[in-house]
Formats: C-alpha cells, structure tokens, sequence
C-alpha cells in the first residue's frame, strides 16, 4: 500500500533536515565551483556541477519523493526516461553540439567578411539629411 | 464450431444496477470508454474521407498536371479556369499526411480501439480516470478547428510538409501556426490517453488476468502508450520552439544571419537539423504507434479465425518490446541526406537493421499461427491477412533504405511514398479495417454483412497494390515526392502513363470504400443482432453483453487462462473463454 | 492533474452502482500516484528535450563566445536565493504532506500555505530578472531581436532601421513625458550623423577590409561594449586624430572663402547701387520719342562686374557649402567622439536606448533562457494553482493521497531547477 515506510514521525524531520542541509551545502559548493579554478578547463567545471545537481536530485528523489523507501517499481518507473533522455541528448551530440566545428570560414562570428551590400551605402545618402538638425 | 459451450457469465452472480444516463451525459459529457471510443472511431473515419478527398487531388495533379482539377478547380481556382498554383499541391500534401496521420490512424487505433478494447479485454468496467478520459477526446477539437481553420487562410492551409522543417516552415504563411497548434492539442489528448490506458492496463485488470495473460491487443496498446508517453513530450516541445520561432522570431531552428526575402525577419543563431532531430525522436516511434496496435489486433484476429493458439506468444510480447526500445534509436534513418554527421549514420543504419529481427519474429509468428490452421476466411481475417502480406512488402523495403547508401539514391522519391503506404495503408489500414469488421458486433449489437464485406477486402486489396505497388519503379527510376509536376524534367515524362494508371487505381480504391460506408451505416440498422459472442472467441470482451452496458460486465470476471485456448485438444469445442472456470 | 485526482473516487454521477469489480494490480499503489509518476516521467522527456537543446546548441558556441553572466546580467546571487526558496519549498510540503498524514489538519494547512507563499517568492525573483533582461532589450521578439551576433551590415541597417523610428517616436511626442529617460532627440540626431551615418559611409566607401570590420566593430562596442578592446580604442583614437587634422587644413580655407566671399558681396552690393542710381538719372531724361537714352559706357561696364562678382560670389557660396558638406559630418562625428567615447558602460546603457547590440550568441542565450526559465515557470504556475484549490480544505488523512501527489509534482518542479540553476547562472 502507501508504503512511506513506518518510521516514527521524530525521526523522519531529522532526515527530511539533513537532506535540506545537504541541499543548502551542495548548493554552496556548486556556487563555490563556479568561481574556482576548476572552471579553467569549462568541461570539467560543467561536468562538476552537473554531478552536483545531479547529486541534489537524487536527494530529492530518494527522500522526499520517498523513493528509497519504496519497493522495486521505482526502478520501472524512472530507468527508462532516464535512459531515453540521456539517448537523445548524447545523440544530438555530434550534429547539433559539435556543429561549429564544421562550419565553413564565412560562418565564423566576428569574421572580417560580411560586408558591402548596397542598402547600407543607398541608406547614407538618404538620411543625411537628418543631420541638418 | 460447436455450440456447446458453458457460458461463465450464467453461473456468477449476476452484477444488476447499471445507471441509464441521459442524452447529454451518454454522448457528449460522456465519460464511459466505450462512448468515447465510438466517438474517436467516428470523428476519424470522417477524417479519413476528408484524407482521402486530398489524396485523390494529389492523384489527378499527378496524372493530370495542370488540368482543370474537378471540385476543388471550380470552387477556388474558377478564374485560372480550374487550375491549381503549385503552392496549393503543397498543401495537399501537407494536409493529406497530416489528417491521415494525427487525425485518423493515431486516434482510430489508440483512440477509438484502445479506448473501446482495454477495459473490455482486462475486465475493468471503464478506464482508471474517466474524466480525463473524456478530455483527451474534448482535446482534439480544438485540434479540428485548428487544421479546419488553417484551410481557410491564403494559400488554403499549411504548405510545409508534414515533416515541418526549418527553414521552409520558418517563412511559410500563417496556416503553419494553427498546424503547429494543432499538433500541440492532439499531443495534450495522446498525453491524458497513454497515462490512462498504462494506469488502467496496470492496475485494473480482472482477477486471474495476469500480464502474462492479456490478450496481444492489450499488450500493443500498451506499449504504444509507452510509446506516446515518452516521444509525444519531445514533439511538443519542439513544436513550442517552432511556435515561438515564427511568432517570437527566436531562431532556435533559424541559422544565424538567415535573410529572407532581403528583409531581416529571423534572429537566427540555431540549427535546422535540430528540428529534424527532435521531430524525428518522436515521429519514427509514431509510425511504431501507428502499426503496434494494429498488430496486437491482427494477432488477436488471425488466432481466432485459424482455430489454433497464437504462435510464440511470449516471443511476440517480447519483440514488441524490443520493437518500441529500438525505435527510439533509429530516428535518424530519415535524416541520411540531411548532413548528419556520417558515424552518426551508421550507428543509425545498424539499429535500424536490427529494428528488422523483432519484426521478422512478428511476421514469422503470423505465418506459424495460419500453418495448420482451421482457417475461416471471414472478413476481418481476410484483412488480417492482408495486413501480413503488405507488411512484409513494406518492411522489406524499409529495410532497404536502411543502408545509406541506398537511401542517398532513393531518398524524398516515390520509393519512400510505396514504402510508407505499404505499412501505413497496406497494414495500419487494412488491419483497422480488419478490427472493424471484428468488433463490430460487440460495438454495436450487429453484424456486417460478409458479402460486401469481402468485396470490399477484394476491391481495396487489388487496388491498393496497384496504386502502390508501381511506386517502387518510379521510386527507383528517381521520380521525385512533394513535385507538383516533375515532368518538367523531360526524364520523367515518359512516366507520365504510369502515373495515370496509379491515379486510376487510386479512385477506384476510393470508389471502394463506399461499399464499406453502406455496409458500415446500413448495418447499424439492418444488420442482423449478434449475441455475445458470435466469432466463438476467447477473450474477455465477448463474454460481455453485445453491446456491453455502462458498467461493462454483468457479472465478476475472473480470469483462468490465456487468450488463445483455440482448439484445445481435451475439449470438445473448438475455443475456451478465459472466464470460464476450470471443470 | 486536477482531474486524475479527482476522479480516482468513483463517480459520483450515479447513485445507484453496480457493485464495483475486483482487480488486482502491478504496482503496490493507487492510481493516481501511479499516473503522477508517469506523468512525470513524460515530464522528464519534455524538460530532456528542451535542456537537452540548450546544452548542444550552448556545447557548440565557439569557446568564448556564449555571453557570460556579466554581459547579459544574469545575477549569479539571484539564482541562488531561487534554489534556496524551491529548496525550503519543498522540504514545507514534505512536512505538510506528513502532517496531513497524521490527521494534524492546521499544521498541514499552515505548510502548505508556507510553500505556497515560497512559490509566489520565487516568482518575484522571476519577475524581477525578466523584468532587467526586458529593460535592456535582452529578449527574443518579433519580427527581430535586438541582438545581433556580429557586427555586419544588417546589424547597421537594422539599427539604422530602430534608430529612425525612436527618432519618428521622439518627434511625434513634442514634450518628452519620460523623465526616467535623458536621451533626447539630439542625442539621437547625434548618433545618427555622427555614428551611425558615418559607419555606413565609411563601410560603403572604404575598400579595405580590415577597415570596414574595425569602422563596423568600434560601432558596435561603443553601442554595447562587451569587453575592453584596445584596439578599437586604438582606432578611435587615431581616427579623432585624423578627423581633427582635416579639421584644421579646413578651416583656413573655410576663411579664405568666406573672406573672397565678402569682398564679392560688399562688391556687388556697391555696384548696383551705382548702376541703380545712373540708370534712374537716364530714366528721369526722355527724348522726344518717349524713348530712354541708351546705357552709358560706364552703365555697361557696371553691369558686366556685377555680373562677374555675382558669379564669384556663387561660386564662392558653393564652395562654402561644399566644405560644409565636408566639414559637417567630421564636425559632428568629432561631437560625437568627445560625448560618447567617455562611457565605459555604452551609449544603450548609459541613455537606456534599446538600441540593436551586438552580443555574439546572444540571441541563442535568450532563446534558450526565455524557454527555459519560462517553462519551468509556467509549472511553478500551476503548482501555485493547485495550492490555492488545496488550501481551503481540509488536509486530513483522506486528502493526505492528494497532497502526496501534488508534493512528488512539485518536488519533480524542484529537480528541475536543480539543474536549471548551475546551466543558466553558473556555466
Ligand atoms: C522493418 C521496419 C522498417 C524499416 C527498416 C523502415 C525504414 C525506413 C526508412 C529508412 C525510411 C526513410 C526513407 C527516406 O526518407 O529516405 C522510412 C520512412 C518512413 N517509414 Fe519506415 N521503416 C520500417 C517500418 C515502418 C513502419 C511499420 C511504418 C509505419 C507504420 C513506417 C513508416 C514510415 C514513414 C511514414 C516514412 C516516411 C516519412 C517521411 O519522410 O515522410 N515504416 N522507413
Ligand atoms: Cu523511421
């Protein structure tokens, strides 16, 4: 049935409180990440800090969601979208995530091309006569 | 068959009290499965004929380009003298496949037949949430008048393909709006339907009913409904991105820098492939959703009408599985011209290739449950039969283009058009047609009328195969899809006649289907009354009233064997409900 | 979700039932938590669909050139104060639910009346971030952003575009009612001429690339500076130094004309003056015929300097306004020069203009934080709403399954700003 487990009420807030406790802490150490020299290399920094967050969500899921005192449906139920949204992303990889690193010169940002179309130099005769102010 | 027979639902206790609802209540609040079902059953086949409609423009502008097309010539184009602009054979297109697809064969196989069938063949009196039940139908109105409203704006509707890619999609008229809305609503309502139908499949069923016991339908349905629950979020949210990249010019699927028409209307900085990626996540496991269920009923049917159990029960239940897992990893089979990355390809055509083995076992059950069978060549079974057969002609060109080689040549022509109607109209088609004939006895209290009925299975058949068959060698000779009128290039004009003869099949297949309206209509009044179970079958739905009431069952369903108890060799009739109780 | 909820109880429609059939089940629960958690597992693919397009298309910027949190005014603290308040939020609702569970009717409402003024919280933080992304036009609209991804010509025109209809907007009002906002219409004419003008004349003319990416890029950075570019300083600075020297080779021709053209009217002036009075001393006289004599020498020789001191003067005048012409935009790009380049923080910035800025991915950044941000909002949202119906109830043991439901929806709301907040704020 609504299998929360049978612990005494005292002793679920202690750990719903250390959960929050983790969470408050985590949080802080995402943060402190950010702004430390791990962010030198931004892949490891990032993937630090989805390893946090992702640590934060399985406090979450394991506690309060009551997963960790459920039986083995729990595995059922969250496995397989996991599984799928992970394929998806990691197959979007090579085509949309590493997309620039194909793309030709012309599409380079801040690239020295991109110029001389004739309505930039039509529009400098017209409206200089605004300058008449 | 022998008649002889115990008939369960006499020696339990008889469930008496089913409420009689009101008019309002029955047909329009309604929130009883079986209502909705029928009204999911009916708003598709008038979807259908408006599909079909379409696909019959298509085929004269194929066979007649630029003639005075009839019906829609003198109605919207009476001052070009009844010829159609171009644009609007793209609207043909777009609309006929979407209509087809997200109006007919998703929500008349999970829809209609989900919704009538699962509670029946688990033994639950209604769904596990009625209500929502009830909106996942209201969802599709709105839906309607979207597609509804989108013909009546310039250009007469959508223009972009029902596949929608960036950047074509991007610039196109106001019509793509209410198609990108649209979807979204018939999204909404498949959502509230899978969860429904997983709670319902899971929670709900008859003692005795184990997963190991429900019948192939059930099963399909339920996997679709996996199927739908977790690819439909993906499509929607994609859509969401088209949405706001026309009305919010945000350039998610917009390159940077994108000019148009030399005026600056997309911020771009986004990806076209994008789309391709996200819309194909979801709509190869739809085609999936498109064909599963009409399996699990074939199954049903095919087992039934050869008197012998299913072949490889289990083994079909665990390649449907693996059908619905590997389907969300071969999505990029129709993007290989696309400019995907190359290794990506491959990894692409080797799933896809295995996709091919769960479904090979599929096919091979089919043919191991009619070997020495006792086959009773009713309507529905001639369908089901037919369905095998397209579906072998179908998958094995689909595994053809599996290999990107191959693809390259054959990509966006005909061959794509003779392989997806194979399995869409050959199978999904003629399996719904199949089930309709089936379950009509149980829908309405009636039968059909078996001689049209097999004429209707003739004339379709033939026809079908000659409207789609010749495909395969205009396909393979290069004639493009999505041309309003390829025999500008003077190396297609010589297939003109071919085309002809494809367009002449077409209406007559269409002509066809007005003996199964007669039949369907007349015999809702002249159809002679069908008791509970007139095909002898097994399953639980036929050991409920024809037609079952509010409430479903007369009586507790329990539940003491599997489906497929045909022919059983210590009994002396031929079948063996799975209500009955063990002697 | 309201009607899974409501409709796990029978219906209540009819009151004379069949007696309810027995089922048995998969999972050890009741449906409504069963389809919450479906539910949310589809919520799963939706939310993998939309992050899963922010990290491939954010993945594949050009290392250095997704905006950081400074150049877009993501606040870093802000971000946090949000993870805090959906942390506490759900830690009340878990405390609710379990009150509820235990019959403990007031402590139930009072948590859930606590998470629920902790969702309002996190919207106003919301509301404020979007409300300084919107003052500074960091967001995605129709039929075009204000940001751009490079500095090229359709930036130019584009701005050249906004910056004439701010003009239209200003001039249309004749008293300017917004107090908050110090640009007036001259700062705009200034721009106008002295930048935006000046840019299109010099990308127009110049054949030099290099000069046309560094007239277009020193643009740019003065609109919206994203970082210190001492190169662009480089070239302002020698451009002012350039400008200022054809001012001063100029100006003394400036004089010299305007000298020459004095002379010439003082000239023309005294001339037909004299011609006026000999030709009225000629007319006083009539002959006989009625006739007037003929001009004198003198008259004719008057009329033909006029007439050359008229052209002279002409000429002149041309001249002058040629050099005006010239002088006037390097006048007023040097005006332009000495006003703006003193802000450190850009002419948008310092004026609060909403003019088109270049931000390379910026666009992307909007699109992706909008999107995000946005949706992750709508569910905080309907969690809100499901609150408000919640809290008037009584959240007993029998509502404890409602109330268990809508905590696992509004935990799952949290996890996903779990993630949300390191990828927008932190990355
Ligand atoms: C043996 C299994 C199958 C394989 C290997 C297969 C393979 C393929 C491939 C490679 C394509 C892309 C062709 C191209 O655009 O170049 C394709 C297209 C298509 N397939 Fe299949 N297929 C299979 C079964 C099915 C089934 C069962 C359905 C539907 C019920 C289906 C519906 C479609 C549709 C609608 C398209 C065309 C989409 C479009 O471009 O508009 N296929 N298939
Ligand atoms: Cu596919």
């Amino acid at each position: 049935m609504e299998s929360t487990g049978n612990h005494n009420p005292k002793r679920q807030r202690t750990v719903f409180l250390t959960v929050f406790g983790f969470l408050v802490l985590l949080t802080g150490l995402s943060f402190w990440v950010a702004n430390s020299w791990i962010m030198e290399d931004r892949m490891i920094g990032w993937a630090v800090m989805l390893g946090i967050s992702a640590c934060k969500a399985m406090l979450v899921i394991a506690f309060f969601m009551h997963l960790w005192w459920e039986s083995s449906w729990k595995y059922a139920l969250t496995i397989p979208a996991l599984f799928m949204g992970s394929m998806l992303v990691l197959l979007l990889v090579p085509d949309i995530g590493m997309r620039t690193d194909h793309y030709p010169k012309t599409r380079e940002r801040l690239s020295p091309q991109a110029v001389t179309v004739p309505e930039a130099t039509g529009n400098v005769s017209s409206s200089q006569d605004r300058t008449k102010s | 068959m022998v008649n002889k027979v115990q008939h369960p639902e006499l020696n339990h206790p008889k469930r008496t009290g089913h409420p009689v609802l009101r008019f309002l209540s029955t047909y329009v609040f309604a929130t009883d499965h079986k209502i909705i079902g029928l009204q999911f059953l009916f708003s598709s086949l008038f979807w259908f004929a408006v599909g079909g409609m379409l696909a019959m423009a298509i085929r004269w502008q194929l066979a007649f380009p630029w003639s005075d097309m009839p019906i829609f010539g003198p109605t919207l184009f009476a001052s070009e003298g009844g010829q159609i602009p171009g644009t609007f054979y793209n609207m043909l297109f777009t609309m006929h496949a979407t209509i087809m697809i997200f109006f007919v064969i998703i929500p008349i196989l999970s829809g209609a037949f989900g919704n009538y069938l699962i509670p029946l063949m688990i033994g639950a009196e209604d769904m596990a949430f009625p209500r929502l039940n009830m909106f996942s139908y209201w969802f599709m109105w709105p839906a309607f008048a979207c597609m509804i409203l989108s013909f009546t704006l310039p250009g007469f509707g959508p223009t972009s393909g029902w596949t929608a890619y960036p950047t074509l999609s991007l610039i196109a008229g106001d019509a793509q709006n209410l198609w990108i809305l649209g979807l979204i609503f018939v999204g909404i309502s498949s959502m509230m339907g899978s969860i429904n139908y997983m709670t319902t499949i899971l929670q709900m069923r008859a003692p005795g009913m184990h997963m190991f016991r429900m019948p192939m339908t059930v099963w399909a349905m339920f996997i679709t409904a996996i199927l739908q629950a977790f690819a439909l979020p993906v499509l929607t949210a994609a859509l969401f991105m088209q949405l706001s990249d026309r009305l919010l010019a945000t350039g998610f699927f917009a390159p940077e820098s994108i000019v148009v028409n030399n005026s600056i209307t997309i911020s771009g900085g986004g990806e076209p492939l994008l789309w391709q990626h996200l819309f194909w996540f979801y709509s190869h496991p739809a085609v999936y959703i498109m064909i599963l269920p009409a399996m699990g009923m074939v199954s049903d049917i095919l087992s039934c009408f050869a008197r012998k159990p299913l072949f490889g029960y289990r083994p079909m239940i665990y390649s449907l599985i693996a059908i619905a897992g590997l389907g969300f990893v071969v999505w990029g089979h129709h993007m290989f011209v696309s400019g995907m990355n190359r290794i990506l390809a491959i990894s692409f055509m080797v799933s896809t290739m295995l996709i091919a083995l769960p479904s090979g076992i599929k096919v091979f059950n089919w043919l191991g449950t009619l070997w020495g069978g006792r086959l009773f060549l009713t309507t529905p079974m001639l369908f089901s039969i037919g369905f095998v057969s397209m579906f072998i002609i179908g998958g094995l060109s689909g595994i053809v283009m599996a290999a990107p080689p191959v693809d390259i040549q054959i990509h966006d022509t005909y061959f794509i058009v003779a392989h997806f109607h194979y399995v869409l109209f050959g199978a999904s088609v003629l399996g719904v047609m199949g089930a309709i004939y089936y379950w009509y006895p149980k829908m309405f209290g009636r039968k059909m009328n078996e001689t049209m009925g097999k004429l209707h299975f003739i004339l379709t058949f033939i026809f079908l195969n000659g409207t789609f068959f010749p495909m395969h060698f205009l396909g393979a000779r290069g004639f493009p899809r999505r041309y309003a009128d390829a025999y500008r290039f003077e190396e297609f004009q010589d297939l003109l006649p071919l085309n002809q003869f494809i367009t002449l099949c077409a209406f007559l297949m269409g002509a066809a289907q007005l003996v199964f309206l007669i039949n369907f209509f007349g015999s809702l009044i002249w159809g002679p009354k069908a008791d509970r179970n007139p095909w002898h079958a097994n399953t639980l739905e036929w050991s409920a009233p024809s037609p079952p009431p509010h409430g479903n069952f007369d009586f507790q369903p329990t539940v003491y064997r599997g489906p497929y108890e045909y022919s059983h060799p210590e009994r002396s009739v031929d079948y063996w409900p799975q209500t009955e109780p063990p002697p | 979700m309201a009607p899974q909820q409501t409709n796990s109880k029978p219906s209540d429609d009819a009151k004379e039932q069949p007696a309810p059939l027995v089922y048995q089940r998969a999972m050890p629960m009741s449906r409504g938590k069963l389809a919450i958690w479906l539910f949310l597992s589809t919520e799963i693919m939706f939310f993998t669909a939309l992050i899963g397009t922010y990290i491939v298309l954010r993945f594949g910027a050009p290392e250095g050139s997704w905006p950081t949190p400074a150049q877009v005014g993501v606040m870093e603290w802000l971000g946090a104060i949000n993870t805090f308040v959906l942390i506490c939020s759900s830690v009340t609702i878990v405390f609710a639910y379990e009150s509820a569970k235990s019959d403990r009717i007031r402590a139930a409402r009072g948590w859930l009346l606590v998470t629920t003024l902790l969702a309002f919280g996190f919207l106003g933080v919301k509301g404020i971030e979007y409300a300084s992304k919107y003052s500074h036009g960091l967001y995605p609209q129709s039929p075009r952003s204000l940001l751009h991804d490079r500095s090229d010509v359709y930036y130019l025109s584009h701005f050249s575009l906004q910056l004439k209809q701010r003009i239209a907007e200003l001039e249309d009002q004749k008293t300017p009612t917004d107090h908050h906002d110090p640009a007036t219409l001259e700062t705009l004419y200034l721009i106008q001429s002295g930048m935006l003008n000046w840019t299109e004349n010099k990308v127009g003319v110049s054949n030099d690339p290099n000069m046309k990416r560094l007239a277009l890029e020193s643009f740019a950075h003065q609109i919206h500076p994203l970082a210190d570019r001492p190169d662009i300083d480089k070239y302002l600075a020698d451009e002012r130094a350039d400008l200022e020297e054809q001012q001063q080779t100029i100006a003394p021709q400036f004089s010299d004309l305007e000298s020459k053209l004095e002379a010439a009217q003082k000239q023309i002036s005294q001339l037909s003056d004299s011609i006026a009075k000999l030709e009225s001393n000629r007319k006083s006289k009539p002959n006989v015929n009625g006739d007037f004599p003929p001009p004198t020498e003198i008259e004719q020789k008057n009329k033909a300097q006029l007439e050359d001191a008229e052209k002279t003067a002409k000429d002149a005048t041309e001249s002058i306004s040629l050099l005006k012409q010239q002088m006037n935009p390097i006048e007023r790009r040097l005006e332009a020069q000495s006003r703006f380049n003193q802000f450190e923080d850009g002419i948008n910035e310092h004026f609060h203009l909403k003019l088109p800025m270049v931000i390379p991915n910026g666009n992307t950044w909007a699109n992706t934080y909008f999107m995000l941000t946005g949706f992750h909002a709508l569910h905080v949202v309907i969690g809100i709403f499901v609150f408000l119906i919640l809290l008037p109830l009584e959240l007993d043991r029998k509502r404890a399954k409602v109330m268990e439901n809508v905590g696992l929806y509004w935990h799952f709301v949290d996890i996903v700003w779990i993630f949300l907040f390191p990828m927008i704020y932190l990355f």
